[in-house]
């Protein structure tokens, strides 16, 4: 176990590194730089900007900005310096990180907090009543574009009703530390999540039913039932176990599809995450900040599918053993 | 005679297809004595495992209607309520399937699967359950039974798997084994070890058992009587000694034939050709098996065929046995 878990861990250095070289090729084939803003500043001639290029080495080929940049990283973890935000990249990522984890994992509890007792449902009661109702909302969920949704869900609960704010992580004059501060954080977090968390719930609750389905006219089902188990323990004991356990594995591949889509989340709600942070490194050409995002993400979609394979082998026998 | 165990009465289990129901088993009369081994023979589709999941109700209701009766111990368990055939289930009627592999839950250990039986039929503590199972995983034959107690189905191979499964059927001493090819899916090797374990414990139990083969062998080894089923009909019923001596419908025939020998090639002129036909395009008038011998004139069938009774307990169905020829077979 600990030993394939440190091969996986391996395997991901030549694929960062791949990722790394492209998207820094992108990157410097992008026009502009970080420098761009200032030539609309009459202030300072072009000389001058061109000056500051050559100085902070934007003006090298960029194998050897490349070759700097990564070199940072592997010898002193120096991700670089955003010269936009005159502090190093990584400390620009560090504050709107733990924004955008806490939100994940709030998204991440919610989302399964819906989707399982739904999915479970439906698949119990195939084509009854009640799984119309949830077939109902999980193709209505499924039509819906993120943007839309999360712009209804903040036109109505945070203009109209006014329950909600509509932006930012926690209210300014709140104390870190203090029972106050989680709730205002909860408070601002608990629109966006729950937006992210009802989309994200369709997938699992159609797959679940699915395997609850299939899993009732299975082998072991029938043999459970030619035992005299009854219909109840039949799902407790035998069905749901079996159908639950993709679920368990799933969570990394959950948590990765929540990062991707933070990007949408964070800017329609002004909550300030690594997905605002990275469009907005964008649009500044702040490409210091924005590699080192893309590099935090990649690294993290990685993680995300060894931590499925890890929380697999935990939840499933059949794997433990070996 | 014996006294009889379990009655078919006009049994008949239909499949939902598409919009329709079709007859997969279609009139069904038998009757299982008590401490018999009942064999049920018949090529694959012809409607054997149909049979032996209505007889306990274990198709899914949504997609299947069975009708008829299945009288057993003054009931009909077709109508019984799943209460009260929870009751008997596993207590008094036991299932081994064909694939051992899939009938086991791949998630729980092989011992808990067997005090499941004993938890629902039985007052035993947990220790003493316990205890059984590892008692019975040793009667089944495992060199190990306290460690294959806590295997899980898929560390075992084929053959100890059916061994569980056995053990699982056999845990309350049923009155009535049904076993689903209980050794299809194994090697040839195992297949006799399994089937030499069944008939010891059937004989040490005393219980009877409703033996579904499509292996003729199997049933010259094993039964005591033969029921030959095709297109959900039983074509022929007879005790074993009868059978292998007088056959008479041409479908037990062609059956026979294709047992390997030491004369295989006149056999194979004697195996009739083809496949029972999907349920949606079986003929439901006449002798079903008319249309696999053609070359026979069409009036040596009975318009609705009927049972006659050759010699005591000896039956067979629709007279087209009387004037069946292989000689003009030419198709092979
Ligand atoms: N659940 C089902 N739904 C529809 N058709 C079925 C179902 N189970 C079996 N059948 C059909 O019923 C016929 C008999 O099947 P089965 O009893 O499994 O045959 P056997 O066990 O003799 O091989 C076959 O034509 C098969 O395709
Ligand atoms: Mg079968």
């Amino acid at each position: 176990m600990h030993k394939t878990i440190i091969r996986r861990l391996l395997i991901m250095i030549p694929q960062l590194f791949a990722i790394s070289v492209l998207m820094f090729a992108i990157a410097y084939n992008i026009p502009g730089d970080a420098l761009t803003g200032l030539t609309e500043n009459p202030a300072i001639t072009y000389e001058r900007i061109q000056e500051m290029r050559y100085e902070l080495g934007l003006l090298d080929p960029w194998p050897m900005q490349y070759g700097r940049w990564i070199s940072g990283i592997v010898l002193r973890g120096d991700f670089g310096f955003s010269i936009t935000h005159s502090r190093p990249a990584i400390e620009v990522i560090g504050e709107r990180a733990s924004n955008t984890f806490q939100l994940a994992l709030l998204t991440t509890v919610l989302t399964y907090a819906i989707a399982l007792p739904l999915g479970i449902i439906a698949g119990r009661y195939n084509d009854k009543f009640i799984d119309r109702v949830i077939g109902v909302y999980t193709y209505l969920a499924m039509a819906m574009p993120t943007i839309v949704f999360a712009l209804i869900n903040l036109l109505i609960f945070g203009f109209r009703l006014q329950w909600f704010p509509i932006r930012g992580s926690v209210y300014i004059n709140a104390v870190p530390g203090t029972f106050d501060f989680f709730l205002s954080r909860m408070h601002h977090m608990i629109l966006p999540a729950i937006t992210a968390a009802l989309l994200a719930t369709i997938g699992i609750i159609q797959y679940l039913r699915g395997e609850i389905i299939r899993y009732k006219s299975s082998d072991f089902v029938t043999t459970a039932r030619s035992k005299g188990v009854p219909e109840r323990k039949l799902y407790t004991r035998h069905i749901f176990r079996n159908a639950l356990i993709p679920m368990a594995s799933n969570i990394g591949f959950i948590i990765v599809g929540l990062l991707a889509g933070a990007i949408f989340i964070e800017t329609i709600f002004s909550f300030p995450g690594m997905g605002r942070l990275f469009l907005d490194s964008i649009t500044l050409r702040d490409f210091t900040t924005a590699n080192a995002l893309i590099m935090l993400f990649a690294a993290l979609t990685a993680i995300g599918a060894l931590l499925s394979d890890i929380i697999l082998t935990i939840v499933d026998p059949r794997i433990r053993i070996k | 005679m014996q006294e009889t165990l379990l009655k078919i009465k006009n049994l008949r289990t239909s499949f939902r297809i598409g919009g329709d129901y079709f007859a997969a088993v279609d009139g069904v009369d038998l009757d299982i004595k008590k401490n018999e081994v009942f064999a049920l023979v018949g090529e694959s589709g012809c409607g054997k495992s149909a049979l032996a999941l209505s007889l306990t109700r274990l198709h899914n209701p949504n997609f299947t209607r069975i009708a008829g009766e299945v009288e057993f111990d003054g009931k009909n368990l077709l109508a019984l309520p799943e209460a009260q055939l929870n009751v008997i289930r596993g207590r008094h009627i036991g299932m081994i399937f064909q694939d051992p592999l899939t009938a086991l839950n791949p998630l729980i250990k092989v011992g808990h699967q067997i005090e499941e039986t004993l938890t629902y039929h039985t007052n035993l503590v947990k220790t003493e359950r316990k205890e059984r199972a590892i008692n019975l995983l040793a009667e089944v034959g495992m060199t190990n039974p306290a460690l294959t107690y806590s295997n899980l189905p898929h560390e075992l191979s084929g053959g100890m798997r059916q061994r569980a499964m056995i053990a699982i059927a056999l845990a309350c001493k049923p009155d009535l084994v049904i076993a689903d090819e209980p050794t299809t899916a194994l090697d040839v090797t195992i297949q006799a070890q399994i089937l030499d374990l069944l008939r010891d414990l059937q004989r040490e139990m005393q219980s009877s058992v409703i033996l579904i083969t499509h292996d003729l062998g199997v049933v010259a080894e094993m039964a005591d009587r033969v029921a030959v089923m095709y297109a959900g009909q039983i074509v022929e019923l007879a005790p074993v000694r009868d059978l292998f001596k007088n056959p008479l419908h041409p479908y037990t025939r062609s059956l026979l034939a294709s047992i390997p020998s030491t004369d295989e090639e006149i056999n194979r002129l004697h195996v009739i050709q083809g496949v029972v036909p999907e349920l949606r395009n079986l003929p439901r008038t006449g002798c079903r098996f008319s249309h696999r011998i053609p070359w026979m004139a069409d009036d040596i069938h009975e318009e609705t065929p009927t049972y006659h009774e050759v010699s005591p307990g000896h039956f067979v169905l629709c007279t087209c046995y009387k004037k069946f020829d292989f000689a003009a077979d030419n198709n092979s």
